[in-house]
């Protein structure tokens, strides 16, 4: 079991129902996406209803592969006690062009601050949330095609 | 657009007192506690304006402060509340809208004396600049698993690709913290009074969350502010010199929602923009003037990017341009243009969640600041780039 990208640390759980599903689909490894059930737009953070077309219906899919560095900060001036000794550590957004640009909030792990770059491409990697029965989507440099032949 | 209304000169909403407390760094007044702050101010503003505080019968305020109307009322004796307001929204993006509810009362005589105010007291566990009191907006889910726990990382990620698009150098962002920091030399109640700040300290300090540095970053201050908001007429019967609201506007783009404090899903386009367009637009439709009618201005200073995608949204310069705009000198007290936070802002007068810059508007168009620009007759107002609604406000002499 690798060594957690940060420590975990009391963060409370969401009120907001619809982001229980989205939770519950990271417990299983699966990283999906709302997804308007009637104009097919994808949306997130989840939400009771399309903002494009206001309908009420939805299904879950499947992140695309595409992930890329939007934007990044390296962290150097720790938040919480919990996280002096993971200083510097990088909060990434993360965006998928194929579907919007929607966009989540996680870490690229396995780079140092210099390897960061906007738009470079990432891959999804799991990582246990022992104390919120779940998994983080986590990322990391998506390895060149020479690379991972 | 906004629905073309008049309301009757009579009843137009102007400022006739302000008022503060000391404003000092986080903690030194917790022994006082924010209630009693806010009574402070709130009984200054009132003096300043020649009103007996008992005779207010409105309050409005926002960030949820914790001057609840019944508290005020207890201790200020406040005869007859008709009205009360709360902005939601945490931070400072509330501080114009507030002034924004505090017009509509007046102008639509549901009161006649409201007064706007925010007191803070930042208490050990609740600091503003470290997580602890973030727990309760509603996507912290989506974030703080990530180490996304703070403000300034919150931000950081538009700075950044703020950058990569626009090519804007340490130096721009530096203008502006070197501006507000040589303002408030001039301003003995400024915190930062007294301890000047030259580019090369702002180039060593230490990184907070990269691109920000310490000096990118506002103060954490105790204080209190109150601004006392009545109609034309009523104003005819007391001492000072009215200042006009022009417009007080609540707005924000579409698709924002919860902008940086959530999971930065802005439309694409706009990512890295602040916000700020479609209020402009509203505020400056509803004021009857223009960019190039505004002498000085007050911008929301949270952290000093901020302000250069403030001065792109109010129309002061092009998307991307606000670098080369600050690097110009353009919002200098001396020569510039635009001369902004003219106190020295967040970053350098206090952290009063932006209720800090109504007041020195009002001086500036009195005439009374310590760093007066000559002749100003029109101030801008921004509030806190954030969650939608954000604020602004258009004040006149």
């Amino acid at each position: 079991m690798r060594t957690p990208y940060l420590p975990e640390f009391g963060v409370g759980r969401s009120h907001l129902a619809p982001h229980n599903v989205f939770w519950s689909y990271c417990a299983q490894g699966e990283l999906r996406f709302q997804r308007c059930a009637d104009c097919g737009v994808f949306r997130h953070p989840p939400s009771p209803m399309c903002p494009v077309c206001v309908s009420a219906q939805s299904r879950w899919d499947l992140a695309p592969d595409d992930a890329e560095l939007f934007s990044y900060t390296v962290v150097h001036h720790a938040p919480h006690p919990a996280l002096k000794e993971a200083v510097p550590y990088n909060v990434a957004i993360v965006a998928f062009p194929s579907i919007g640009y929607i966009r989540i909030v996680s870490n690229i792990i396995d780079a140092a601050p210099a390897e960061l770059e906007i738009g470079m491409p990432l891959v999804l990697a799991w990582q246990a949330w022992g104390s919120h029965h779940t998994q983080l989507p986590l990322f990391r440099k998506r390895p060149a095609p020479s690379e991972s032949a | 657009m906004p629905v073309n209304f008049t309301v009757p000169k009579a009843r137009k909403a102007c400022i006739v007192g302000i008022g503060e407390s000391r404003f000092t760094k986080r903690g030194a007044q917790a022994a006082r506690g924010e209630w009693e702050l806010a009574c402070e101010a709130v009984a200054r503003a009132a003096d300043d304006a020649g009103i007996d505080v008992r005779k207010l019968d409105g309050l409005a305020s926002f960030s949820n402060d914790s001057g609840l109307p019944w508290l005020m009322q207890q201790a200020l004796g406040i005869e007859r509340l008709r009205w009360a307001s709360m902005v939601w929204g945490g931070g400072g993006t509330g501080s114009c809208g507030a002034l924004a509810h505090a017009a509509a009362a007046v102008e639509s005589g549901q009161a006649e004396q409201v007064v706007v105010f925010r007191a803070i007291v930042q208490r050990p566990g609740a600091r503003y600049g470290e997580a602890g009191g973030f727990d309760e907006i509603p996507q912290f889910d989506l974030l703080a698993p990530f180490g996304m726990l703070s403000p300034a990382i919150m931000f950081a990620p538009t700075a950044r690709r703020y950058i990569h698009e626009f090519g804007a150098r340490p130096e721009h962002f530096a203008e502006v913290a070197l501006v507000c920091r040589a303002n408030a030399q001039r301003n003995p109640r400024a915190v930062m009074h007294g301890i000047p700040l030259t580019l090369d300290t702002y180039l060593d300090s230490r990184m907070i969350a990269d691109p920000l540095r310490l000096y990118d970053c506002c103060q954490e201050n105790d204080g209190a502010c109150a601004v006392i908001v009545t109609t034309q007429e009523r104003a005819r019967d007391l001492k000072g010199i009215p200042i006009r609201v022009l417009a007080a506007a609540q707005g924000g783009n579409a698709g924002w929602h919860a902008a940086t404090m959530g999971t930065h899903n802005m439309p694409v386009d706009e990512y890295g923009s602040g916000n700020g367009a479609a209020l402009a637009r509203d505020l400056y439709a509803r004021a009857g003037v223009g960019p190039e009618d505004i002498d000085v201005a007050q911008i929301y200073d949270h952290f000093s990017p901020s302000v250069l995608m403030t001065l792109e949204n109010f129309g002061f310069c092009a998307r991307g341009e606000a670098g080369a705009f600050v690097a110009a000198g353009n919002i200098r007290v001396d020569g510039g243009k635009l001369p902004i936070n003219t106190a020295g802002g967040l970053l350098s007068e206090a952290y009063i969640h932006g209720l800090n810059l109504v007041t020195e508007a009002v001086r500036q168009l009195r005439g009374s600041s310590t760093a007066q620009v000559a002749g100003a007759k029109v101030c801008l107002v921004t509030a806190g780039l954030g969650s939608t609604p954000l604020s602004a406000a258009v004040l006149a002499a």
